[in-house]
């Protein structure tokens, strides 16, 4: 998922912040409950629950990220 | 009754005295000697010392010798980056490099670490003859991964036949490691498939039943028990993966124990896991980890269920909180006080999202499992 999600902000340069969060953390664990989300690996777009567990084609998370951008 | 005895019943789905218990202590052994999982994976006689350790700490039922998917790999030209507190890592596929699959070899027993996971064997089997040793082999779809790479999941689309060749080599290599740890004392072979999560059962039933099944029934007909490990979210897999015919299904914190049971009981599998690897046993309190066992033992009842955590432990994975667990596996009065008691509330701060509409970036989080 790492892979996937950092090859496919790549294009977008500046425009997009990538955090990893650990649940080998404290603060992983608690951002993942926060969030709401129950499974590894998650993918969160501002904040949203967007792909859960199976690693998503680039162009999946690239398409979903310009949908992103296009709202703000 | 205890031991490999009880483990018997469990996997024959027989009712059991008490609820079998496997931690699945891999480099966390090299922590209670002090040691870095690289010095630990490579000697036999620190394995045999550290997993004699746990067997006197945590009084288990069965234990794997070694936990490290990198093993086969390794063997076969993967390059691997050591860690201090982790199992190796892949980080070079030679089949990505210009070698032809048909010039892979099927590892002997004197390649790579081989030899020093067969030595520790052969010494643990000497020293705990009631104990159920568990090998564990990389099943063959992750194998499958590390030798060819995330273009595994291209060629799944592009060139089918590829990857059923690729797969049909693993399943040789699986069975010449069943054969090994046959040779060398096991009684069960763990088939650990982890990447099985990452494709759906369509995928699954194309790409990897006929192949795990052929495993499983190499194992069995070498008259040892197996067992299907799968970590991630693989739920939606566990109906495919009983019809590869394990003796048992063992999976992690990612699928509700309640799924599996009821589909693993239906299809006549034992069942085992699931215990909270990070938040309770490596992070968590010694009540934290006591509540999550007697709600795994609740669930998991009397037949054909077997305790573990969800993977292998991590490596700081505080000695307490295991001693906290083998301590409840035979007492029925601790079990009733903690049912009793109750549960501590955690206060959760909900996540402001309005930082991120207010950002002209967009904000990706990645909630993974890496150190």
């Amino acid at each position: 998922m790492l892979e996937a999600v950092k090859r496919a902000c790549e294009p977008f340069g500046d425009k997009v912040q990538f955090i990893e969060r650990s649940i080998k953390t404290n603060e992983g664990i608690e951002f993942m409950t926060a969030i709401g989300a129950s499974n590894i690996p998650t993918l969160c777009i501002d904040g949203e629950i967007t792909f859960v567990s199976n690693i998503p084609p680039v162009n999946d998370i690239k398409a979903a990220i310009e949908k992103r951008l296009n709202e703000k | 009754m205890r031991g490999k005895e009880l483990l018997q019943q469990a996997f024959a789905l027989k009712e059991t005295d008490r609820t079998p218990w496997v931690p699945f202590v891999g480099v966390h052994a090299a922590s209670l000697l002090g040691v870095t999982a690289e010095e630990y994976l490579k000697s036999d006689k620190l394995i045999v010392e550290g997993v004699s350790k746990a067997i006197e700490l945590y009084n288990p039922d069965g234990i794997p010798i070694v936990f490290d998917l990198q093993l086969e790999a390794e063997c076969m030209g993967c390059g691997l980056v050591w860690a201090d507190e982790n199992p190796p890592s892949v980080h070079s596929h030679p089949l990505m490099e210009g070698v032809e699959l048909k010039d892979l070899k099927i590892p002997t027993i004197n390649d790579g670490r081989i030899p020093v996971v067969l030595e520790a064997t052969r010494q643990l089997r000497a020293k705990y003859p009631d104990l159920a040793l568990y090998g564990l082999i990389t099943g063959p779809f992750t194998l499958g991964l590390h030798l060819l790479g995330t273009e595994i999941f291209m060629k799944m689309f592009m060139d089918e036949q590829y990857v059923h060749d690729l797969m049909a080599f693993c399943t040789r290599v699986c069975n010449t490691m069943t054969d090994y740890y046959k040779s060398a004392g096991c009684d069960v072979v763990a088939v650990v498939d982890p990447m099985t999560s990452q494709i759906g059962p369509d995928q699954f039933e194309q790409f990897v039943t006929q192949y795990c099944t052929e495993v499983f029934a190499h194992i069995k007909a070498q008259e040892m028990y197996s067992s299907f490990f799968v970590c991630g979210q693989a739920q939606h897999n566990i109906e495919v993966m009983c019809a590869c015919k394990p003796d048992n299904i063992s999976i992690d914190e990612n699928i509700p124990l309640e799924y599996v049971k009821d589909i693993c009981l239906k299809n006549g599998i034992s069942f085992g896991g699931n215990l909270l690897l990070t938040v309770a046993l490596l992070m968590g309190t010694t009540e934290d980890c006591e509540r999550n066992a007697v709600d795994c033992m609740d669930i998991g009842g009397n037949k054909g269920f077997i305790l573990a955590p969800g993977c292998d432990l991590a490596y700081s994975t505080p000695k307490e909180n295991l001693l906290a667990i083998t301590n409840l596996i035979t007492d029925d009065y601790r079990r009733d006080v903690v049912r009793a008691l109750e549960a501590k509330v955690t206060n959760v701060t909900p996540i402001d999202k309005a930082v991120y509409g207010s950002s002209p970036k967009v904000i990706m989080d990645v909630i993974c499992s890496r150190l």
